[in-house]
């Protein structure tokens, strides 16, 4: 089948419906919704979280590693099991199949974020207030986002526990840190992420936070492309 | 011996024990001078800003618990190496077949490995809490606390809190043969959104949890209102290092490579 023969549309089709192929994928869907719905508990029996949408403002900030799990499970299961060279006699044009697998990566987080965040919601017992759903939309975009930046590196990095290590050092570990040791925090991008979901109003202020998130994911798609389209598969 | 030279080995050549090496002996150091100094001109200059604490107390100790992640990442892939595929070039098999034609004897084998572990993490522990103390008392300057003899035992527990965390890594990702799960869940704890300190806001019963146990050993304030004594939380994280490794050694010995 020649290139021009493979629409952008079949190919996200064909991921689609790898991805949905592997057990565990649906594994970590799970994880995420059971994790989401936990912490939404936890958080709600704690006097510091509770209320709404504050326990919706602080669960992705834990759902995100199961997240980043799946994001990176999806990028670097295509290199341990050498799928990817199949992958590219079906789709050879590696832009195509690269752009397929992030369209993937985004619509498995970010519809998985909006069911776990939806059912921690429902879990917590939080009062159903206006600020809810946009809440919820903006947490199940952050999420995807986070995804989208565990999967570039991990095209990048193609090993499981490098791409994991560095995606969860990177978006879990350091972020907290460097904005309390540091005046740097609010260029990571899990603390601008944070900032956007911390008001469910569009400011101003949020500004900032969302063009270095959008930076962010910019910058790690580049490195990807760059990555697959010249290394060898 | 020749069956720990040879894992001793194995581990020296894979790229992620060095990863976990940098990872064990930069991140707490690091963390401990820039707290330290931020400590030191809170103190000085009577502007605490945002820090939560200003007694210096747990300065150093405090830093020592993210070395949990490199030292995750040693423990997880000490035995997930084993099980990962190989390049389709060479097979696609799997590390284990080899090591097992190698050393038939399963018993040995696994003493062998978990020996090799303990070295390298033994020595990554004691040089990070080390690395980390002194970096501490460097940049707290004049308010560093007078050494104790009960901070030798601090350092002590601090460092073997350490190994027996690889221990239980170890332990873990050999029941499910898999790294991932254990070192998402390890690399998380080690950050301030910990599942432990989660689960510490709903239940009581989260001291037990292996790390929230061993705080007490080495730390002076704890996250939890009623934590365990520090004789009774080493226990704890004795017994939950014992039961992975026995568990891993007896799935070890009987299930198929």
């Amino acid at each position: 089948m020649g290139d021009h023969d493979v629409t952008l549309a079949s190919a996200i089709a064909v991921e689609a419906r790898k991805a949905a192929s592997l057990p565990l994928m649906w594994g970590w869907t799970l994880t995420e919704v059971v994790v989401a719905t936990l912490v939404a508990r936890a958080l709600a029996s704690s006097p510091i979280a509770a209320g709404s949408p504050g326990v919706l403002t602080q669960v992705p900030a834990y759902v995100m590693v199961v997240t980043i799990v799946g994001a990176v499970w999806l990028v670097v299961s295509e290199y341990t099991t050498r799928q990817v060279s199949r992958s590219l006699i079906s789709v050879p044009s590696r832009a195509r199949l690269l752009a397929a697998k992030a369209v993937v990566v985004t619509g498995w987080a970010v519809g998985t974020g909006w069911i776990a965040l939806g059912l921690a919601w429902a879990a917590s017992n939080a009062s159903r207030g206006a600020d809810v759903p946009p809440a919820i939309l903006l947490g199940g975009v952050y999420l995807a986002l986070m995804g989208l930046i565990a999967a570039a590196l991990s095209v990048v990095l193609r090993g499981m526990i490098v791409s994991l290590t560095t995606a969860l050092l990177l978006l879990v570990v350091a972020p907290p840190l460097v904005d309390a040791l540091t005046t740097y925090g609010p260029w990571l991008p899990t603390i601008a992420g944070q900032r956007l979901l911390d008001s469910v109003v569009p400011s101003a202020a949020q500004q900032p936070a969302a063009l270095t998130l959008a930076i962010w994911v910019i910058a790690t798609s580049i490195g990807a492309a760059t990555r697959f389209m010249r290394s060898d598969a | 011996m020749r069956v720990l030279h040879a894992e001793l080995l194995k581990l020296a050549t894979l790229p992620a024990t060095w990863i976990a090496t940098a990872l064990t002996l930069g991140i707490p150091p690091l963390l401990a001078l820039l707290n330290g100094r931020m400590l030191n001109q809170a103190l000085t200059t009577g502007d605490a800003g945002g820090m939560v604490t200003t007694d210096p107390v747990d300065e150093g100790f405090g830093q020592v618990t993210f070395g949990l992640v490199g030292i995750a990442v040693l423990g997880v892939t000490a035995i997930s190496s084993e099980y990962a595929r190989n390049s389709r070039t060479v097979g696609s098999g799997r590390q284990i077949l080899t090591t097992v034609s190698a050393c038939p004897h399963r018993w040995t084998l696994f003493t062998a490995k978990l020996a090799a572990l303990t070295c390298w993490a033994a020595g990554l522990a004691s040089l990070s809490v080390t690395l980390t103390l002194v970096a501490s008392r460097w940049a707290l300057g004049p308010w560093a606390q007078p050494w104790t003899g009960t901070d030798w035992s601090r350092a002590v527990n601090a460092a073997f809190y350490l190994l027996a965390m690889a221990w239980v890594a170890f332990g873990m990702t050999a029941l499910v043969r898999n790294g991932v799960i254990p070192l998402a869940l390890f690399i998380t704890n080690a950050s301030l959104v910990s599942f432990s300190m989660l689960a510490a806001r709903a239940t009581e019963w989260a001291k037990y949890l292996p790390d929230l146990a061993a705080y007490p050993s080495f730390l002076a304030s704890h996250p939890m209102e009623h934590p365990l004594p520090a004789s009774v939380g080493q226990a704890v994280l004795v017994v939950w290092a014992v039961g992975f490794v026995l568990a891993a050694a007896a799935v070890f010995q009987r299930r198929d490579a």
